[in-house]
């Protein structure tokens, strides 16, 4: 069968799959080694406090020596892929209803809950932009704007309950002005991009970007308390560590930093 | 399965079929133009039309985002037109289009090299014009690669999702299926959706493959008239 030049393709193939199974196997399998050697923990953490909780990592690593992971995005994306296994530690949402499905699955220490932040909500448009609505019943003129998407962005859903207390969340959604966002911080880029007229976000972030102002803040009123929850993921292998950053996030000196960045003490 | 699931089959289906509808007038041009001629550029043109075959689809999204740009000459005047571009099913069938045009160039050029030049060359001789040829000997031989390649092109729209999801709104009845699933994912509790939808575009690409390798065989045929080998 495997007369002539025939064998070249066949063992080429066999070559070609050996590398690849090798590589899988390397791939796969715990990290083993790497953990004894410095310890690390990971947060996953809700878009709008990417800054805030990247500063806290700093003090965290110079005051205890531990190194602390991120990562950044929609707090119910989050909570789903801490859900699915995520190697994580702590969990940061910007919503009270991520946290609360996190903990009733039993993923989080029901313990170390802390509610360390509050925020509001704004209306931004571009910097330069001529056609700024001063209310929310304005953005009906506008032709498409920014919202995170209700189903896993807590920025999102904010909106959309503030949008349904002026009635103006159906008809938006009906006439196609609404555009959905993975994350809040990209429907703030949507706006900073111009391709989009408005965005909601925090006010936090609109403090971020000069590419993007103010157009007006929803009224507490119109949409649930935002509050920021924190908590630790009953897996860790990192308990004390982690227990330490959570009681991080409830300090004097915590609490001076956010307000700092324009969020409220809870 | 809920409404929005089967608006997003809907609208995958749609997309597929206007990726096909935009491309199959300039894709078997362009791809006579790069089987039959030798012009100066053609490499440039080679390299442009598959181009979106290899670089990553969200760099083509944002490509189309920074063109059709309301802000910019081309996205300004369609305006002026009421057309809207970015965040409308426009864009995503650009977009889709777009990701299509190289497999459809691709598998049509390919029909067309396996078309016997001599075959046309014999319809010259006897009197028919260039165009007269195309449509009498050219187009019926590679016909079944032509339908292939519209097939793959379909099938390939179909499953974007990096382009597409740039251009689009990502509200209900904006979703493709890539875009429903990633949707779903995204929230916690959804896992029914997910399987679900990730099992009928299984489904649907897998037989539009079929479907696209059984015709590029048929036109192999067409140039020998038999099948070698045995």
């Amino acid at each position: 069968m495997l007369s002539g030049k025939r064998w070249l393709p066949a063992a080429a193939y066999t070559i070609m799959i050996a590398v690849l199974v090798g590589l899988a196997a390397a791939g796969c399998g715990p990290k083993g080694e790497n953990q004894q050697a410095a310890k690390e923990i990971v947060v996953y953490a809700a878009a709008s406090t990417t800054e805030v909780i990247e500063e806290v990592g700093k003090v965290f690593t110079a005051q205890t020596g531990v190194k602390v992971g991120f990562e950044f995005g929609s707090s119910g994306f989050l909570a789903r892929k801490i859900e699915s296994g995520a190697p994580t530690d702590v969990f940061i949402s910007a919503d009270e209803r991520w946290i609360k499905y996190a903990d009733e699955k039993n993923l989080l220490d029901h313990d170390h809950l802390i509610l360390f932040a509050r925020s509001s909500l704004v209306c931004i448009v571009p910097a330069g932009s001529q056609n700024t609505p001063a209310s929310p019943q304005e953005l009906a003129g506008l032709e498409r704007i920014s919202v995170g998407d209700p189903a896993h962005v807590p920025a999102g859903k904010y909106a959309n309950e503030a949008l349904s207390y002026y009635n103006l969340w159906d008809s938006l959604l009906g006439q196609g002005k609404i555009v959905l966002t993975m994350d809040v911080r990209a429907a703030m880029s949507y706006v900073e991009q111009g391709v989009v007229q408005a965005g909601i976000v925090y006010s936090t972030d609109a403090s971020l970007s000069d590419k993007v102002k103010v157009a007006f803040t929803f009224s507490d009123e119109s949409h649930s308390p935002i509050t920021y929850h924190a908590g630790i993921v009953s897996r860790t292998a990192n308990k004390a560590e982690a227990i330490e950053f959570i009681n991080f996030l409830g300090s004097e000196k915590f609490h001076q930093l956010i307000v700092s960045r324009g969020f409220k003490t809870p | 399965m809920q409404n929005q699931e089967i608006s997003a089959i809907l609208l995958s289906l749609l997309m597929g079929v206007c990726a096909v509808i935009l491309t199959i007038v300039p894709g078997v041009a362009l791809a006579w133009l790069l089987s039959r001629r030798k012009f100066p550029g053609k490499t440039l043109v080679e390299t442009v039309v598959f181009l979106p075959l290899v670089i990553p689809p969200v760099v083509t999204g944002y490509f189309l985002i920074k063109v059709f740009s309301q802000q910019k000459l081309l996205g300004s005047l369609l305006a002026e037109l009421g057309i809207r571009v970015i965040f409308s099913w426009t864009g995503m069938a650009i977009a889709a289009a777009v990701m299509g045009l190289p497999l459809l160039v691709r598998t049509v050029r390919s029909a067309f090299d396996n078309v016997n030049p001599k075959l046309e060359a014999a319809a010259r001789t006897l009197g028919c014009s260039p165009l007269r040829t195309f449509f009498a000997v050219t187009l019926p031989l590679s016909w079944p690669g032509i339908v292939a390649g519209s097939v793959l092109c379909f099938a390939r729209a179909l499953g974007d999702f990096g382009a597409t999801a740039m251009v689009s709104a990502g509200t209900e009845g904006n979703r493709t299926i890539s875009l429903e699933i990633f949707h779903h994912y995204q929230s916690p509790g959804h896992e029914a959706e997910v399987l679900r939808l990730a099992a009928i575009s299984l489904i649907l690409s897998a037989l539009a493959l079929i479907a696209s390798e059984m015709l590029a065989a048929s036109s192999k045929t067409a140039r020998f008239g038999e099948r070698q080998g045995g």
